[in-house]
């Protein structure tokens, strides 16, 4: 969780700026029967709608269907999760903040909270395999891809129905179609992905349909699975949406759901698993989402939080910081194995904490300024220092990729000596009065560095900031807020910052971060204007990355992505304008004895131990705990190394 | 000072030596103190101290004058011992805040070095080349002190008492460990040691060699190797010390390596550090790795400069509206009155939680913020006094005889209003520093790398693990405020125009 309040991304700029929002609502609306939302029917709007874009929404006859397709139904791929999974019991876990809202789209839908009630628990029309990479069934039984590369076909499992007993419908993917491109969506990022990724959907019969993307990628699954809307429930969907679907529940094919009866507002949400869930027996989903119930509390501090967890009340604790996995775990619940300490290492897209340098500020458009702040950035003290030697130096911002990060690329060391080198070929070569270096028309070197003000990283900022001195180059450290934050960052008013993106699997993505589209335009005048509100924080705006990137976006094989990837990376690194920071080869936590893992530990390709929900609470452990517990009996400290997926 | 005109050379010379040595570029303690806050406004200071300093030595009294009534209010501070006490340790430790980087700081106060002398803490920074280190960058004074003291090199600093700066200045603990009988123990030599440690190579000592896990002295988990490049060669698991699984990735180099390093095995000590009279950490250090004393002494100097520019500021306002608002009264007094009321209920803290967010405010500003909302308290007093002097019959009777409004003010009224003011000064002293404090505290404070006692409360509750930040920063704080209390408290009654009050 920590990680996440870290990340720099909508969620927690919607989470903030959408706090006050809440509390407001949470005052004056509570049920639907709210007489601001008089009861409303969009099927009409709907079905004009899907009339008016006869290319895009289509009806065709299984006759219709491609003979050549070559189904695919995940057959032979391994199971995972663990037969021992008992199911039942409570789970007791803590979340910093009670969400905005409940929806998972919309203003502030995009919060902290919309992975534990949506992304990690809805099932997809294919799932990706938490081990392996290949894809199993989710809503789909079974799916093929056309021989263009740019159409895949899905049959629905008959079986499926969402948490309020109403089956699927091929009609409810049009549905998302119609949401997602509303502007009543209020949501730009969705109405802009789901107008330009997609170009039709196309019924057979009542389980068969197919999802057209307008340009052939490797693998068109990543883009073709789109999620189901319940039609029934997205019936009101209107002018009003934001309000209206504030505090609703949304039905899901996923096996749990927020338990309205067991809701306490601003205190706690429940997750319940639903009953008769139509997954539980199918092979790949049999051994997961294995306890009844999840609760989050709602608790501000983590110190308070890791109180309870001592005491008991809470199963579970990430243990990110070093003060967390060592100080505070010099305790006799640790000593004498009641609480068990797990460290797991995950393959996962690294989120990219790095200083970010903005090309349009001079002099950071000068190449030879780039390079020697990268030398003057002691990354090896904050890893060695504030993280204990955990974390390991990350080397591009394209880590944990797998095949497609480049091993090459080297985060270039700490190395005053060489960075005043860079700086004096920069014209940089007089120090001050101050130690900071100076140029001959009297500028000095020195630069503000913008990040987040909560947390561990202005410490950490400062301690690059002392390394800096002694390079000569002065930063000025400027923790903000996170909306303020987000807002420089977006207008690129900032000269170096210090973010972290979250990174999704499969591919490192370039264009959003380093193609000049992101970064200029030419306004009405034919003058040169800032694009605002992109990724592309570096500004970096070069012809020639220009069209490897294009080539990258637009790759139609792996092994072209991978080669493409490869010479990417290598340009952003002699580019010098984002310095990687740190990433971890695991992640850690702490759990009472009674939650069990499986023998891997966890997923592979999990991000965090929960993502996967493959732990359970064994009821017999947990007897057996507390009774030790009172009779002061020791099963042993534990630590327990899952390295089966640690990489060389 | 025993007279004007002594006191005049006293400011005189001090003018003039500040002047001399900033012409000099040196930044020597006390005389500096003009110039902290920037060039113009230091000389203008520095001409004003000489002029008033120069004026007094030539036309001053040559004997202190005071009224009877002065002496007597003196005389009776001096005779509430708690009080007069508090204010001579008070006035001691504003001296040693003014010290500054003779006693607390990274610079070394003498080096000599091939037949030179040095004095790094008044002078520009001097390059490590200059004494004979790599690179150009500012000297590291204490590695140059222990390296030289190693060697036995003719060369020599002396370090401050406090060899730390109060800000940006974290420095690596590195202890070494001691084996005995193939026990790793801690450098104390009794506790066997457990967690990480390191060999590195001898040509570069930035890079390590080895890197092992212990357990209760013995090897345990894993160990990784690096070449000199500080790429991985080899790793190893332990169990209970022996070697269960080595691998060499280097294909036979890593075992050319072995003697690379000088065998000593290291750990990093993490901080916080404890208090330790060897690593001249008296008070221990912060979370980060500062220096809890320097970092109490520089918030001691903050929350010095802080008073100084709250109560001149507050007790400007509060003369000038207050005054007025009592002189001349009428509506002026009415709307003026009701402007204060309307400014007291503005939610102060929310204010300053805003304007925190969107910029990041330096001392000066932060006292401007907590000032321009809290100067209605000394200027309702004011108000309060003025109105009752100004209907005086020692006032009518100076208007009888014919002085102007701006002589009766000055003249007649300030002067019988100075006990409030005076009395309300120290008070005023204990609510800066208790603001700044509580700002830090909450995180709406000072620039992050700038020492704070607030901060440091906030770190030290944090984490109860670590007690001598919360203790120092605790016992810092409640110091300095019972004594400027028992100041105030004595000040208050010295003043107090009864010499037995009784309540009925």
């Amino acid at each position: 969780m920590l990680l996440r309040s870290w990340m720099l991304s909508k969620q927690v700029w919607r989470l903030l700026s959408g706090g006050l929002m809440s509390l407001v609502l949470l005052a004056s609306c509570g049920d639907s029967e709210d007489i601001r939302f008089p009861p409303y029917d969009n099927t009409a709007e709907v079905e004009a709608f899907w009339k008016s874009k006869p290319e895009f929404f289509q009806w065709k006859t299984p006759a219709d269907l491609p003979t050549d397709l070559v189904w695919e139904d995940g057959a032979g791929v391994p199971e995972f999760g663990d037969p021992r999974a008992l199911k039942g019991g409570t789970f007791h876990d803590y979340h910093p903040t009670y969400p905005p809202t409940f929806r998972h789209v919309g203003p502030d839908g995009n919060n902290t909270f919309r992975g534990e009630h949506h992304d990690n628990i809805t099932i997809s029309l294919v799932t990706r395999h938490p081990d392996e990479d290949v894809w199993i069934p989710g809503m789909a039984e079974a799916w093929a891809i056309s021989g263009d590369r740019k159409t895949v076909y899905f049959k629905l499992d008959p079986a499926v129905t969402y948490s309020d007993g109403v089956p699927l419908e091929v009609e409810d993917f049009f549905m998302t179609f119609y949401v997602m491109l509303s502007p009543h969506l209020k949501d730009p990022w969705y109405n802009d992905w789901y107008a330009k990724e997609y170009k039709a959907i196309t019924k057979y019969d009542d389980h068969t349909f197919s999802v057209t993307i307008p340009e052939p990628k490797p693998d068109p699954i990543w883009y073709a699975m789109v999620p189901a809307s319940p039609q029934h429930f997205y019936r009101e969907f209107g002018v009003d949406f934001p309000a209206r679907y504030q505090w609703r529940i949304e039905p899901t094919v996923g096996a749990y759901e927020i338990d309205a009866e067991r809701l306490k507002r601003g205190r706690s949400i429940t997750l319940s698993r639903v009953k008769d869930w139509w997954a539980r027996d199918k092979k790949h989903y049999r051994y997961i989402y294995n306890v009844d119930f999840i609760e989050y509390r709602i608790i501000a501090s983590q110190d308070k939080a890791f109180e309870m967890f001592r005491q008991g009340q809470l199963d579970y604790f990430l243990g990110g910081l070093p003060r967390y996995w060592y100080d505070k775990t010099e305790i006799p619940e640790v000593y004498r194995g009641y609480i068990e300490r797990h460290v797991f290492y995950n393959q996962y897209p690294q989120v990219t904490w790095g200083v970010y340098l903005n090309e349009s500020k001079p002099p950071l458009d000068n190449q030879d300024v780039r390079i020697g702040i990268n030398y003057a950035m002691d990354f090896k003290k904050v890893i060695e220092v504030d993280f204990r030697g955990d974390k390991a130096r990350m080397q591009s911002t394209s880590s944990g990729f797998g095949k497609f990060t480049n091993p090459d690329v080297r985060a270039k060391p700490y190395d005053p000596a060489k960075a005043r080198e860079y700086f004096a070929k920069a014209g940089f070569s007089k120090a001050g009065r101050d130690g900071v270096l100076v140029n001959a028309e009297g500028k000095r070197l020195s630069f503000t560095l913008s990040t987040f003000s909560s947390g561990p990283i202005v410490p950490i900022m400062l301690r690059l900031k002392e390394g800096a001195l002694k390079a000569g180059l002065e930063i000025i450290v400027e923790g903000l807020d996170g909306t303020q934050l987000y807002k420089k960052l977006d207008q690129k008013n900032h000269e170096l910052a210090f973010a972290g993106f979250g990174a999704q699997p499969p591919y490192p993505r370039y264009w959003d971060f380093y193609h000049s589209d992101n970064a200029w335009k030419t306004g009405k005048d034919g003058k040169r204007e800032l694009v605002t509100d992109t990724n592309n924080i570096t500004m970096t705006a070069d012809p020639e990355l220009d069209r490897i990137i294009d080539r990258h976006r637009s790759a139609k094989t792996e092994d072209e992505v991978q080669e493409l990837s490869w010479q990417l990376a290598k340009l952003i690194e002699e580019r010098g304008n984002s310095i990687p920071a740190w990433e971890s080869p695991f992640y850690r936590y702490l759990s009472w004895r009674w939650v069990r893992w499986p023998k891997t530990g966890n997923a592979k390709k999990s991000q965090l131990p929960l993502d996967a929900h493959m732990f359970w609470i064994d009821p017999a452990i947990k007897e057996e705990t507390l009774n030790a517990m009172e009779e002061d009996r020791s099963f042993g400290e534990q630590l327990l190394m899952h390295d089966d997926y640690k990489m060389p | 000072m025993k007279s004007p005109r002594s006191l005049g050379w006293w400011l005189a010379g001090f003018a003039v030596l500040s002047a001399v040595f900033r012409l000099g570029k040196l930044t020597v303690p006390v005389f500096k103190i003009p110039f902290l806050a920037g060039t113009t406004v230091g000389w203008v200071l520095t001409v004003l101290v000489g002029l008033i300093g120069g004026w007094l030595a030539l036309r001053g009294k040559p004997k202190w004058q005071l009224s009877p009534l002065t002496l007597k209010q003196v005389r009776r501070f001096r005779a509430i011992g708690r009080g007069h006490l508090s204010l001579m340790i008070l006035l001691g430790l504003v001296g040693v805040a003014c010290l500054d980087d003779l006693i607390v700081g990274k610079r070394a106060l003498v080096v000599r070095h091939e037949g030179q002398w040095f004095f790094p803490f008044i002078t520009d920074p001097i390059p490590a080349s200059t004494f004979g280190f790599e690179g150009e960058g500012e000297a590291e004074y204490r590695t140059m002190k222990r390296l030289w003291a190693e060697s036995e090199s003719s060369s020599w600093a002396l370090m401050p008492l406090v060899p730390y700066d109060p800000m940006l200045d974290t420095p690596e603990i590195i202890e070494l460990l001691v084996e005995k009988d193939g026990v790793v123990y801690q450098g104390d030599g009794e506790t066997p040691y457990s967690g990480r440690a390191y060999t590195v190579f001898r040509e570069k000592p930035t890079q390590s060699r080895m890197e092992w896990t212990f357990r209760d002295g013995l090897k345990q988990g894993e160990m990784r190797g690096w070449d000199i490049e500080g790429e991985q060669v080899e790793r190893d698991t332990f169990e209970e010390g022996k070697s269960t699984g080595y691998t060499d990735y280097s294909n036979g180099k890593a075992a050319a390596l072995t003697d690379a390093s000088d065998g000593l095995l290291r750990r990093i000590v993490y901080p916080p550090a404890a208090p330790s009279w060897s690593s001249r950490h008296f008070l221990g250090t912060t979370s980060a790795g500062g220096d809890v004393l320097a970092i109490l002494f520089g918030g001691w100097q903050q929350a010095i400069i802080a008073s100084l520019l709250f109560v001149s500021f507050v007790f400007f306002v509060g003369v000038v509206i207050g005054g007025t608002l009592g002189y001349f009264g009428g509506l002026y007094d009415l709307l003026g009155q009701r402007l204060i009321e309307i400014w007291s209920v503005l939610p102060f803290l929310f204010i300053v939680m805003i304007v925190s967010s969107i910029i990041q405010p330096s001392l000066v500003m932060l006292v401007g913020i907590i000032a321009v909302f809290g100067w209605m308290g000394t200027t309702i007093y004011l108000r309060t006094a003025a109105y009752r002097e100004r209907s005086r019959d020692y006032v009518a009777s100076a208007r009888l005889l014919g002085a102007g409004t701006g002589r009766i003010i000055f003249k007649h009224i300030l002067p019988n209003c100075i006990a409030i003011l005076v009395t309300l000064a120290p008070f005023e002293v204990a609510a800066i520093i208790n603001s700044l404090a509580a700002l830090d505290f909450l995180g709406f404070g000072l620039p992050p790398e700038d020492p704070s006692w607030g901060r440091l409360l906030r770190e030290g509750t944090e984490d109860f693990n670590y007690p001598w930040i919360v203790s120092s920063a605790f016992a810092a704080l409640t110091t300095v405020l019972v004594l400027v209390t028992f100041v105030g408290e004595a000040v208050r009654e010295a003043f107090d125009p009864k010499k037995f009050t009784t309540y009925e």
